[in-house]
C-alpha cells in the first residue's frame, strides 16, 4: 500500500479542512496492468498540488478517477467530499459544476467561437442573462490576457493562447477546485512559462484548489505548494515543495534532476 | 471476445436508446433539436430524392419487362405504387438516412469525443446524453417520416417519367395506376415507418459515435463506417419487420 497524507499548515481557503481530493486504497488496472495500485493520497484545499511523475505512471488515470470520468477497480474516491462512485448522477454532475479541467488539448468547441467557448458554462449550466454573460467573459478574457480574440474561433489561435482560453473557461463558475491535465505539454519554453505565470497568479487571485498533473519538473517548482510524485503504480513522495525538492530518495531524485532512465535507479 | 460483443450489441443498443430518451425528457433542448432537423432534411432530402427516383424508375422498367408477356404494360405502374411506396422507397430512405445522415452523427459525436469536447461537456456538469445525443435522435424521428414521404413522391416520380417518356406507356394509365395502388394508409403508414426507421438511424448512429475504442483520428473514421454499416442492416431489420406486421396478415386476402 502507498501512503501519501500531507495536511498543510497554511490553507488559504479558509477554516475547511476537507480534502479536495482524497483517495482510499484506490486501485485501477488496464488489461493485466496496474497503473495505480492501492493508492492513499488527500490533496489539500486552497493549494496548488502538483502531481509529478515519468509518462504512464497513472497521472492522468489519477485525474480522471477524482472527476468520476473513469472508475477504480477499487477503493473510494472522494472529490470534494463526495464518493464520486457512490453517487447518483445527478450528484456527480453536481459537484463536476464545482470543479473545472483544463485538458491536456484544450477540448475547446471548434465550432464555436472564444466568447461562445467561455459563455458556454455561464449559459448552459449557470443560465445566466446574456448581459451577465458578456460581462462575465470579458472580465475572464482580460484575466487571461487575451481580451481581443473573442471573436476568433479557437482554430485561429496559437496553442498558448488556446490555454489561456481553456482556463478562463475552466474558472467561468467560479470552481472550487480546478484540475490542469499537463498545461504545459506541446508548448514552447517561453509560453509554458507564462502559462505557468497565469496558473500562478489565477490560484493566488482566486484562492481556490489546483491540481496540476505534468512531468515538467521546472513547472512544478515555479508553481505547487505540495508536490506528489506517482512512481510504480503508487505515490512514491508527496509533501510540500521544498521538502520533496530535499527528498534523498533515489528514485525521485533522479526524476528531479532529470537523470536519464538507463542510468536511474 | 468480439463475438460476445457482437451479442451483446442490440442490448447494449437498446439500454443506450433508453438512457437517451429519459435524457431527452420532459424535452430536448428546443433550439439544438429544431437546427439539427432542418440540417439532417437538408443534407439527406437530396440524397432521398435521387435515390429513390431512379429505384422507382427501375421498378418500373422491371415491371413493364414482366407485364409485356401479359400485354399488360400499361399497368406497370400499379407494382411499382405497391411494392415501391408500401416497401421499396421507405426502405431506401432509411438507408440513405443512415448513409448519410448516420455517418455524419456518428463522425461528429466521435470526433467530439476524441478531442475531449464530451468529457468537457461532463465536466461543467451537463449530461451529454441530454446535450448531445437526445437532440439528434429526435431530429431524426422528426426527419424520417419526411425523407419517407419525399422518398415515395420521388420515386413515383421516377416511375412516370420512365414510364411514360421513356416505354411510351400512356400517360392517364400510368398515372392511375400509379394512383391506384396508393391510398391515404399507405402516406400514413409511411409517416409510421419514417418515425420508426428515422429513430433507429439515430439511435445507431449516436450510439456508435458515444462508443469504441478511442484511437486518434481512425476513430472517427471507424464510428462513421460502423453506424452506416449496422444502421443499414438495422433499417433493413425493421423494414422487414413492419412488412409482416402490417402486411402480413394480408396474405390469403384481396388486397
Amino acid at each position: 500500500m502507498t501512503t501519501a497524507t500531507h495536511t498543510p499548515t497554511a490553507n488559504p481557503a479558509g477554516p475547511s479542512t476537507a480534502a479536495a481530493i482524497e483517495l482510499v486504497g484506490v486501485t485501477r488496472r488496464f488489461g493485466t496492468r496496474t497503473v495505480l495500485d492501492h493508492v492513499d493520497l488527500r490533496i489539500a484545499r486552497g493549494r496548488t498540488t502538483a502531481l509529478l511523475g515519468p509518462s504512464g505512471t497513472g497521472k492522468s488515470t489519477l485525474l480522471r478517477l477524482a472527476t468520476g470520468l473513469l472508475p477504480p477497480d477499487a477503493g473510494v474516491v472522494k472529490t470534494l467530499g463526495v464518493d464520486v462512485f457512490s453517487a447518483s448522477r445527478d450528484e456527480l454532475l453536481a459537484v463536476r459544476r464545482r470543479m473545472g479541467m483544463l485538458f491536456q488539448d484544450n477540448a475547446l468547441f471548434g465550432s464555436l467561437s472564444v466568447f461562445d467557448n467561455v459563455a458556454f458554462p455561464l449559459r448552459r449550466v449557470a443560465k445566466k442573462n446574456e448581459a451577465e454573460v458578456r460581462r462575465r467573459v470579458e472580465e475572464l478574457l482580460h484575466l487571461v490576457g487575451l481580451p481581443e480574440v473573442g471573436d476568433r474561433t479557437p482554430d485561429r489561435l496559437s496553442g498558448g493562447q488556446r490555454k489561456r482560453i481553456a482556463l478562463a473557461r475552466a474558472i467561468a463558475l467560479e470552481p472550487e477546485l480546478v484540475l490542469f491535465d499537463e498545461p504545459t505539454s506541446g508548448l514552447d519554453p517561453q509560453t509554458s512559462a507564462s502559462i505557468d505565470q497565469l496558473v500562478q497568479e489565477t490560484q493566488r487571485r482566486l484562492g481556490i484548489t489546483f491540481v496540476v498533473i505534468t512531468h515538467d519538473v521546472e513547472s512544478a517548482r515555479l508553481i505547487a505548494d505540495d508536490v506528489g510524485m506517482l512512481h510504480d503504480g503508487g505515490v512514491r513522495a508527496f509533501g510540500p515543495r521544498e521538502q520533496v525538492w530535499a527528498s534523498t530518495d533515489p528514485v525521485v531524485r533522479a526524476f528531479l534532476d532529470r537523470i536519464p532512465v538507463h542510468s536511474a535507479p | 471476445m468480439k463475438r460476445v460483443a457482437a451479442l451483446l450489441w442490440p442490448l447494449r443498443l437498446a439500454a443506450f436508446a433508453t438512457r437517451a430518451l429519459r435524457a431527452a425528457l420532459p424535452a430536448p433542448p428546443a433550439k439544438d433539436t429544431l437546427l439539427l432537423t432542418v440540417r439532417l432534411m437538408l443534407r439527406s432530402l437530396p440524397v432521398v430524392v435521387i435515390v429513390t427516383f431512379f429505384s422507382g424508375a427501375m421498378l418500373t422498367v422491371q415491371a413493364a419487362v414482366s407485364l409485356e408477356s401479359f400485354g399488360a404494360r400499361s399497368v406497370a405502374g400499379l407494382i411499382v405504387g405497391f411494392g415501391g411506396v408500401r416497401e421499396v422507397f421507405p426502405l431506401l430512405a432509411g438507408g440513405s438516412l443512415a448513409a448519410r445522415t448516420g455517418a455524419e452523427l456518428a463522425s461528429q459525436l466521435q470526433a467530439m469525443r476524441v478531442t475531449r469536447q464530451v468529457e468537457a461537456l461532463e465536466m461543467m456538469g451537463l449530461d451529454s446524453v441530454r446535450l448531445l445525443v437526445a437532440p439528434r435522435i429526435v431530429a431524426c424521428i422528426l426527419g424520417g417520416p419526411f425523407c419517407v414521404l419525399a422518398a415515395m413522391v420521388s420515386g413515383l416520380v421516377g416511375a412516370y417519367v420512365i414510364g411514360v417518356f421513356q416505354l411510351g406507356i400512356d400517360r392517364g394509365a400510368m398515372w392511375g395506376s400509379l394512383l391506384q395502388a396508393v391510398g391515404g394508409v399507405d402516406v400514413v403508414i409511411g409517416v409510421v415507418k419514417g418515425v420508426i426507421l428515422g429513430g433507429l438511424v439515430g439511435v445507431v448512429a449516436t450510439f456508435e459515435g458515444f462508443h469504441g475504442e478511442l484511437a486518434g483520428p481512425q476513430s472517427v473514421g471507424a464510428a462513421a463506417n460502423r453506424a452506416v454499416i449496422r444502421g443499414m442492416v438495422v433499417v433493413c431489420a425493421a423494414a422487414l419487420g413492419l412488412s409482416m406486421l402490417i402486411y402480413g396478415r394480408l396474405v390469403g386476402t384481396a388486397i
